[in-house]
């Protein structure tokens, strides 16, 4: 898709003669435009779940939950936590578990035989006290729970062995990177087999949407103002539709 | 908890204690409610949503506890032999009694409990009547079983004549001491055997994984616990939670029902022993 991408975009900003973006500029562009996307994604749901609740959204074909909740799904992995030599468990990062959470979404604990016994929810570092203090809230190995201090996981009980710890995140899509040959001073030919080639990871679907955000970085960088004036008359007929 | 295959119950799969099992199909665990409740009742497009899994497990417990109170007929039973000191330390998990009673002869005797029944903290004393301090401490020195609850307690005299019918009877007799946790009982009971039967709240020590509720009750903990989220909730309509009231209302009504063991044939019985003279 990253391909399809650039050349749009380059079709688009040649036209006219309004400019030229390097490749490096375009992935930066790109991350920028995927992160967007990205978040997109979360506020969409909420909206979504939202007409479910008022009864005026459709199943089926017009089941927008549904269809948000595969992209975000596409996100969502399950990861051994890394125990941290200090107490508790190293968070998702990328030198643990290679990639970066944007949203947890609960621990699992497994057993010796790597069995799901139980998961452990969230709380907030002000209650965790007041928890395990009341007999009828004590965290057990069936309902435990944990706090996040400083990129680290203190579980609750903390007798969870290690390795026997899971989380269940969504993750930050990985930087899309269009990778080329480069030709002396000709034009960079697209190279999809690139060791570091990434393409785009969010939904296909999604094409108009980046092409529209990346143009209006680019048109904010070449001081096009018609480049982005397009682009973002675009991107708002792309919302409107979608909140209909 | 998956189901069990036949040699898992009866055997507990060959593992010792092999009849650990046994019965168990009747309740359902703690964790399984809470986890069914969080999968069935919680959600985007439920009534119940961004609620803490600390608040459903706090709630279901109180179910639990609330129904181990008047509706459960879990009655836990406890026997010791009763000491000179006459005093008999309530179970570990002790909320009420249901019925203290003699063992003599394999036979039952129930024992009355006499509220008018009294016993006291014997406070130490000087020759000269002062009472002893504990200065390190601040307090006054006490004697660990006092004169009285050795004797058995002591009676309120009662004015007029002849014996308080209410309390007439040809064995001992108890009181509870529940700011001690204590039951004291009158000199008879020396060297008997005594059997407390009684209720607990049902929360097994604190194992979660030990708490279990009768399958009669299962629909009646999920309304339980989606009333008191309802109730303790910021902007929920009245409506809303007095009909998530009336269900829990309705559903306990039901269980008890259910529970109570109204079995055709006894009450047939029952209706024919009606009619015998008492010779």
């Amino acid at each position: 898709m990253i391909n399809n991408v650039r050349k749009t975009v380059l079709s688009v900003l040649n036209k006219n003669n309004y400019g030229y973006i390097s490749p490096d500029d375009f992935n930066m562009y790109a991350r920028q435009a995927q992160l967007d996307v990205f978040e997109s994604y979360f506020y969409s749901f909420n909206k979504a779940v939202n007409f479910t609740n008022q009864r005026i959204a459709g199943t089926d074909y017009a089941d927008l939950v549904e269809k948000i909740e595969q992209d975000i799904d596409t996100f969502h992995v399950t990861n051994a936590l890394t125990v941290n030599p200090a107490g508790g468990y190293f968070a998702p990062s990328l030198t643990t578990t290679g990639d970066e959470a944007y949203m947890i979404m609960g621990l699992d604990l497994l057993n010796d035989a790597g069995m799901f016994v139980g998961g452990a929810t969230r709380i907030s570092n002000s209650k965790v006290r007041a928890l395990v203090a009341s007999n009828l809230t004590a965290p057990s190995f069936s309902s435990a729970v944990y706090t996040e201090n400083n990129g680290t996981f203190t579980t609750y009980p903390a007798t969870v062995g290690a390795g026997n710890l899971e989380a269940k995140y969504v993750r930050y899509p990985a930087e899309p990177k269009w990778t080329y040959l480069s030709f002396g001073n000709g034009e960079p030919l697209f190279n999809g087999s690139a060791t570091d080639f990434q393409d785009f990871e969010v939904s296909p679907s999604e094409e108009s949407e980046l092409i529209n955000k990346i143009l209006q970085m680019a048109g904010m960088s070449i001081r096009e103002i018609k480049v982005v004036e397009t682009a973002d008359k675009e991107e708002e007929q792309r919302k409107t539709n979608k909140t209909k | 908890m998956a189901y069990l295959s036949e040699y898992e119950y009866y055997a507990n799969g060959g593992a010792a204690p092999t009849d650990s099992n046994w019965g168990e199909y009747q309740y359902v665990g703690l964790e399984d409610v809470v986890r069914n409740y969080k999968l069935m009742y919680t959600g985007n497009t439920s009534l119940v949503n961004n609620v803490e899994n600390f608040k459903i497990l706090f709630h279901a417990k109180r179910a639990i506890q609330e129904l181990n109170y008047d509706a459960f007929k879990e009655i836990k039973t406890m026997e010791l032999e009763v000491a000179d000191s006459l005093r008999f330390v309530l179970p570990l998990d002790y909320v009420n009694y249901v019925r203290i009673s003699l063992v003599r002869g394999g036979i039952l005797y129930p024992l009355q409990q006499n509220t008018q029944l009294l016993s006291a903290t014997s406070y130490l004393q000087e020759d000269n009547g002062q009472l002893n301090l504990d200065v390190a401490n601040g307090g006054i020195l006490t004697e660990e079983t006092s004169e009285l609850e050795l004797a058995g307690g002591v009676k309120l005299f009662q004015s007029g004549t002849g014996s308080d019918a209410i309390y007439s009877n040809k064995h001992p007799q108890f009181t509870i001491d529940k700011a001690r946790g204590v039951i004291n009982f009158t000199s008879g009971m020396s060297g008997e055997t005594c059997l407390v039967e009684y209720i607990s709240d049902g929360m097994e020590g604190g194992d979660d994984s030990l708490i279990t509720v009768n399958k009669m009750f299962e629909e009646y903990l999920y309304a339980y616990i989606t009333y008191s989220i309802l109730d303790s909730k910021l902007g929920v309509q009245e409506y809303v939670v007095r009909r998530a009231l009336k269900k829990k209302t309705a559903l306990l009504r039901n269980a008890r029902i259910r529970i109570s063991d109204i079995h055709p044939g006894r009450l047939l019985q029952q209706i024919r022993a009606m009619g015998n003279t008492i010779k």
